[in-house]
């Protein structure tokens, strides 16, 4: 019997060893590449998932079939975490994430269990505008009436972005922001300023035009700032919060919040996939995003355009903002009131 | 407005159309039977084949798959005691000891014309609050939401039956519970134990099974009985008798409906828990009902399945009016919705009028056909029970283990599922009710993040607001009605001198039992002595008033009053009671210990070797060593099952399986997509 699992083992590890002998085309022909998406069915994140695993295949070479499966939790750590350790290195599974998990990686290195710097970064289609948002009958609906009267902002938790950034720009700026915390979602915070519990909340520009375009056509919301790119549409006009600070640790600051904005959703393989396959999949991506037919799709299902990065640039970004100073971190922490 | 209803039902008659909304209603049956699958494993497994589609028939083949999982998860909650779905839950009180009287068909009858009648109440709600339900959410606001849970928390009182004390107590238990995880003020991690898992708070799903599932299995295997089948029963006649028996309540269904479809409309009630309210209510409202629900009254079997499907119509209004998912399929259906262009919201009524009667027609027709499948098979299904208990209990227990993974496709769910089956199953041997506890559970979250929302917007003000007042009242006056009913029946009587005898036979199960979970609560309390007050707060209110219960409760047992008081007695614990009539004690306790014992096998072993190929070791050591068969039968039973396991969950479903000791030693088995498991 023992001989036989010997044997066993060395038969799958040389065909291990085969496969990753194999030209990309090869390998890939007649697979199924899992997406990993760490998130739940249903928003920005798992919307654009299924977007991309949906015309993905074609631009790899081999043609695999692509799949999108959900993993949430803990803000995308759990699927980074699950993808990092236990998903096999050979190209067939991807992750999917959000915005969030580098800083994740900065904030809480004790649940994130994955190192950025390892990670084969694929693409990322898209970025985000973080904006703070406020109905136009609220009794502040710019940055100078927020710092004279007290407005509501809804949020979901002190541990998430949408927390964290209103939370950061108040101390910033010093704005008389009462967060409410505790709302399940932002479309529960939606719900909450719609029968006046709240006065706004902080979300993305793609949110806005996902659960309520109507909102933005008619002016029924103001923005007071953003972050991260600007929307050549949805800023005009609207502050910005790098040109707000003056001081180098305040930008440092800035840097920081921006990091998530700015990385977008990105795909990516774990490490210790062939470099060939991460090659072919870094190819496939930046060939993904010119196909006019996935640009269309992408469009009109997560109601954004596209505004990609390719897997040089993003392993390039993540490298510096894994660089941020102890200092900047600490000045956060503190704000956040996080250890 | 009708002529566009009417066109709508047109639409949906298309054949195209209806092929694909039957097709929905199949699979969603399919998944609805399937413990611990339901509308968000096929809604998500189905959203990327609807992305061709045109969008109402997307919408239609959707929706037609969430309407009918709720019908059938009704048969594995009947025949095992196992619910298909959480909704079910309230379901199994009596369904489960109807069929151990040999009515299951009777039963089925009940549930599935109940469940139709309860669907159609529900479209028909949908049809007829989309235009005026919009005005009339907008005045819930966090205060009034927190007042509905309170009220549905008070109903601890009438679902404990007899043992108000120890349904009190659940219900603490399961608030304390539900504290788990990183709390939104604060962003103090509570019994996280520092793990990840627990960071979002103990998933239902694992959690429900635990509680119901396991039990009921290891019952099932220790008394090595499945139900039994009386022939006579199991037909047509006994199914007609079911649905005499829902003409019958007539009213009690219509009630029950509504408040599935009212409550499921409205966003931030845990869905999961309509079933237990409905049955709450018809506990409190219909005649004898405390003597005789929990023991296999009909009448308990149609209030949870009416209110079941009527959530469905209810739970689509706010996803329709506000965009705001009232459960966690609606959130893929509303993901749905957007890719297909539709965005919810007032337009709903105006320029997309057909979408919106298109789910109405929809939503009713899938409940049709799924219960008429259902009918057709139930006899079909009923004969499962007759397969040996030594080949059924450990394959509805390797897919319970499957389901209960599909919580958050972590390791902590099959410890989750594990450590409640234990509970559970102790619960359940020293009488202490459970659905408070899952009461307590889903609420407590719920109650507490919406008080601090009202404390944090409103400081004390939203006490005033009219809703909140009222909902108040009524909850107080279902609180103390009983009580003070009680108290006036003594005043009455003969004024005797209360005499109690010390009990010396008080060291009982449980008595040891209700000791742990007085020195559970304590930890609990010291544990979060240390946090800031937002943290602390719900933790210390509930587990002090957790142990006022226990305390009362370990007093009485220890006091033996000097005249029985029948009446006490005689009430359902409104929970299932194991009978193992013919065993001893001590039999019971051995085969007990070697289920567990099983369970805990695969506990670990799925961290050595991976989830699927543990239940495979299981399922061949279970059926030969506590099923008795024989090799080749066990052998047979394992292959097949894990095969089918395996094509469904993994090539199907692709299930991300948690990481296994064999796979960080054996790295190439985790880069062959037909060996991924580890």
């Amino acid at each position: 019997m023992p001989k036989l699992i010997e044997r066993v083992l060395l038969f799958l590890m040389c065909a291990h060893g085969v496969v990753v002998a194999q030209p990309a085309a090869e390998f890939y022909a007649g697979r199924t590449v899992t997406i990993l998406v760490g998130s739940g069915a249903g928003g920005t994140t798992d919307i654009s998932a299924r977007s991309i695993g949906q015309h993905l295949g074609r631009h790899i070479p081999g043609n695999p079939t692509v799949v999108v499966v959900n993993m949430p939790g803990g803000g995308s750590v759990t699927m980074s975490n699950h993808l990092y350790r236990s998903a096999p290195k050979d190209g067939t599974t991807l992750g999917y994430s959000l915005p969030g998990i580098v800083t994740s990686q900065l904030l809480e290195p004790r649940r994130a269990r994955y190192d950025g710097r390892e990670i084969n970064w694929i693409g990322s289609a898209i970025k985000y505008t973080g904006i703070i948002s406020v109905l136009s009958t609220a009794p502040a609906t710019t940055l100078d009436e927020a710092k004279e009267t007290e407005i509501f902002i809804g949020t979901t938790g002190r541990g998430s972005p949408a927390h964290q950034f209103p939370a950061i720009v108040q101390a910033l700026l010093n704005l008389k922001f009462q967060l409410i915390a505790g709302y399940q979602s932002s479309n529960d915070v939606v719900l909450a300023m719609e029968r006046g519990e709240v006065h706004g909340q902080s979300s993305s520009l793609q949110y806005w035009a996902i659960s309520r375009p109507d909102w933005l056509a008619d002016g029924r919301i103001s923005h007071l700032l953003y972050v991260g790119p600007p929307d050549p549409l949805g800023t005009p006009g609207v502050p910005y919060l790098g040109d707000l600070v003056t001081e180098p640790e305040d930008r440092e600051l800035v840097d920081f919040i921006e990091i998530g904005s700015r990385l977008g959703w990105p795909l990516f393989a774990p490490p210790g996939v062939p470099q060939a396959r991460v090659e072919a999949l870094r190819e496939a991506f930046a060939r993904l995003m010119e196909d006019p037919e996935f640009e269309a799709d992408f469009e009109s299902t997560v109601k954004a355009r596209l505004n990609p990065t390719n897997g040089a640039d993003l392993t390039a970004f993540v490298e510096r903002s894994l660089n941020t100073p102890a200092s900047t971190l600490d000045a956060a922490k503190t704000i956040l009131g996080i250890d | 407005m009708l002529d566009m209803a009417l066109s709508a039902g047109a639409i949906v008659l298309d054949p195209e159309r209806l092929t694909f909304v039957a097709l929905g209603v199949l699979i969603g049956l399919a998944l609805g039977v399937i413990p611990g699958l339901g509308g968000v494993v096929g809604l998500s497994l189905l959203l990327p084949f609807t992305f061709d589609m045109d969008p109402l028939t997307a919408l239609a083949f959707l929706v037609g798959l969430q309407a009918v999982v709720v019908t059938s998860d009704t048969i594995p909650a009947v025949l095992f005691g196992v619910p298909g779905t959480v909704g079910s839950a309230a379901t199994i009180l009596d369904g489960h000891p109807m069929a151990k009287k040999g009515l299951a068909a009777r039963a089925f009858g009940a549930s599935f014309s109940a469940s139709v009648l309860g669907g159609l109440f529900g479209a028909l709600f949908l049809a007829l609050s989309v235009p005026i339900l919009r005005p009339v959410i907008l005045t819930f606001g966090s205060p009034e939401l927190l007042a509905f849970c309170v009220f549905g928390l008070s109903l601890v009182g009438v679902l404990s039956g007899g043992a108000r004390l120890k349904g009190l107590a659940a219900a603490t238990i399961g608030v304390m519970i539900a504290t788990t995880g990183e709390e939104p003020n604060t962003a103090i991690e509570r019994w996280t134990f520092g793990t990840l898992y627990l960071i979002d708070g103990i998933p239902l799903v694992p959690l429900a099974l635990g509680l119901f599932a396991i039990p009921e299995l290891a019952d099932m295997a220790i008394a090595r009985r499945v139900v039994p089948i009386d022939a006579q029963h199991a037909s047509r006649q006994g199914q007609l008798e079911g649905v005499k028996d829902t003409l019958k309540n007539f009213w009690l269904m219509i009630r029950c409906s509504a408040i599935g479809s009212v409550l499921g409309a409205v966003p931030g009630i845990g869905a999961a828990v309509i079933d237990w309210i409905a049955y709450g209510h018809a506990l409190r409202s219909e005649k004898g009902a405390n003597e005789t629900f929990g023991k296999g009254d009909v009448r308990g079997v149609i209030a949870s399945e009416s209110s079941n499907n009527a959530k469905e119509g209810g739970a689509l209004v706010s996803t329709i009016a506000f965009g705001v998912p009232a459960t966690a399929a609606m959130a893929l259906l509303l993901g749905a919705f957007l890719i297909h262009g539709i965005t919810p919201g007032p337009d709903m009524l105006s320029t997309r009028l057909d979408v919106t009667y298109t789910l109405v027609w929809t939503v009713a027709l899938a409940n049709i056909l799924g219960s008429g499948i259902c009918f057709l098979f139930a006899n079909q299904l009923a004969s499962i029970a007759k397969v040996r208990v030594g080949l059924l209990a450990p394959i509805v227990l390797s897919v319970t283990f499957i389901g209960a993974f599909q919580g958050s496709r972590q390791w902590g769910d099959i410890v989750v599922l594990f450590a409640f089956g234990a509970l559970g199953w102790t619960m359940k041997r020293v009488k202490w009710p459970r659905p408070p506890l899952l009461l307590g559970f889903v609420l407590g979250g719920l109650i507490e993040r919406y008080l601090f929302i009202s404390f944090q917007r409103y400081d004390t003000d939203w006490l005033s607001r009219p809703i909140v007042l009222t909902v108040f009242a009524i909850t107080l006056y279902g609180i103390s009605k009983p009580l003070l009913g009680r108290l006036l029946s003594m005043l009455k009587r003969e004024r005797q001198p209360f005499v109690a005898r010390f009990n010396s036979e008080f060291m009982n199960k449980d008595f040891v039992f209700t000791l742990g979970i007085c020195v559970f609560l304590i930890v609990c309390i010291l544990a979060a002595a240390d946090w800031e007050l937002g943290a602390r707060l719900v933790p210390f209110v509930v587990g002090s008033a957790g142990l006022i219960f226990v305390g009362l409760q370990l007093t009485t047992s220890m006091l033996i009053r000097p005249t029985p008081q029948p009446s006490e007695s005689a009430k359902a614990s409104m929970d299932l009671q194991a009978d193992f009539a013919d065993l001893s004690a001590s039999d019971v306790r051995r085969r007990a210990f070697r289920y567990f014992a099983w369970c805990s096998f695969v506990v670990v072993a799925a961290t050595v070797i991976g989830l699927l190929p543990a239940l495979f070791v299981f399922l061949l050591g279970f059926t030969l060593t506590e099923g008795r068969e024989r090799w080749p039968v066990a052998v047979a039973v394992a292959v097949l099952t894990s095969a089918a396991w395996y094509l469904l969950f993994h090539h199907v479903l692709r299930v991300p399986w948690p990481a296994a000791w064999l796979g960080d030693l054996l790295p190439a088995l985790r880069s062959n997509p037909l060996t991924n498991l580890f």
